[in-house]
């Protein structure tokens, strides 16, 4: 059985606006206008044609391999279709957003999420599954990041690694 | 955030970028790659940036990468989608039931 693993990632999206403009802290929101999948089982589905001039590390410049080089060593192979371009073109349709700070949860009203305890107020863990469209593919990841330790979850939340999306 | 690519093993690595360490982000690295041991499983690294080896990568876009969604596994590339069955971790590992079909 051949099977490809994707990695989803968000591309491009802009900021729409603030929910709570009176607080302090920001609760803004992003439309998603694009995404991409990423394969980690096989170079088959690589694209580099969004990437152009973008093959440079600056911190490895002296060490990597040149792109045309790297082009030459990728199969070829261009005839099938990337198995996950009907997900890519819903989820880069604009009907998607996400919130752009970590803190808040875009998929529960105020009301519910000024009730919780304050203890669960920041979790990124704790939403409202029936408007996460990604919570099928976003799960592994969150019990990924409840198996590491308070401080390293806090700065995995703080980077914003992990996004939930809501339509 | 960047994406990079690097080879053998295949690994996919997301970084913060100094543009986000200049508003106070920390510079971090989540690092994916297949487990050798069973194909729909992943291995996820959460490492301070400056202990992601990029040597031999390549950037896999130019434009700064919002973040990450998920993970999926497609058999024979072909649908239905699948959820992915775990992921390792050096942490540990904890099973996620397979073979759900993802229905958008």
């Amino acid at each position: 059985m051949d099977l490809d693993i994707f990695l989803a990632v968000i591309i491009t999206a802009t900021e729409v606006g603030n929910t709570r403009p009176s607080q302090s802290l920001l609760e803004r929101v992003a439309r998603i206008h694009e995404v991409q999948f990423y394969c980690l089982t096989s170079s088959l589905w690589d694209d580099f044609s969004s990437s152009q001039d973008s093959l440079v590390n600056p911190e490895n410049i002296d060490t990597m391999p040149s792109r045309d080089a790297y082009l030459q060593t990728l199969n070829s192979n261009a005839v099938f279709e990337h198995p996950c371009v009907p997900l890519t073109k819903i989820l880069s349709s604009g009907s998607f957003y996400y919130a752009l700070e970590p803190q808040w949860d875009l998929s529960t009203r105020l009301a519910v999420r000024l009730s919780r305890d304050s203890s669960i107020q920041n979790d990124i863990g704790v939403f409202d599954e029936r408007f996460v469209w990604n919570e099928y593919i976003i799960r592994s990841l969150l019990d990924f990041r409840e198996k590491l330790d308070p401080l390293e979850r806090q700065d995995l939340d703080q980077c914003q690694f992990i996004v939930r999306h809501v339509a | 955030m960047h994406l990079y690519l690097g080879h053998n093993p295949r690994t996919l690595y997301l970084l913060t970028d100094t543009r986000e360490q200049r508003l106070g982000n920390l510079h971090r690295a989540l690092i994916f790659r297949a487990a050798e041991a069973n194909a729909s499983q992943v291995v996820v690294e959460f490492l301070p940036g400056d202990e992601a080896n990029l040597t031999g990568t390549v950037r896999l876009t130019h434009r700064n990468v919002k973040g990450c969604l998920g993970l999926i596994s497609v058999e024979n590339g072909a649908y239905p989608y699948r959820r992915i069955a775990g992921v390792y971790t050096h942490h540990g590992f904890r099973h996620i039931p397979c073979g759900d079909h993802y229905g958008y």
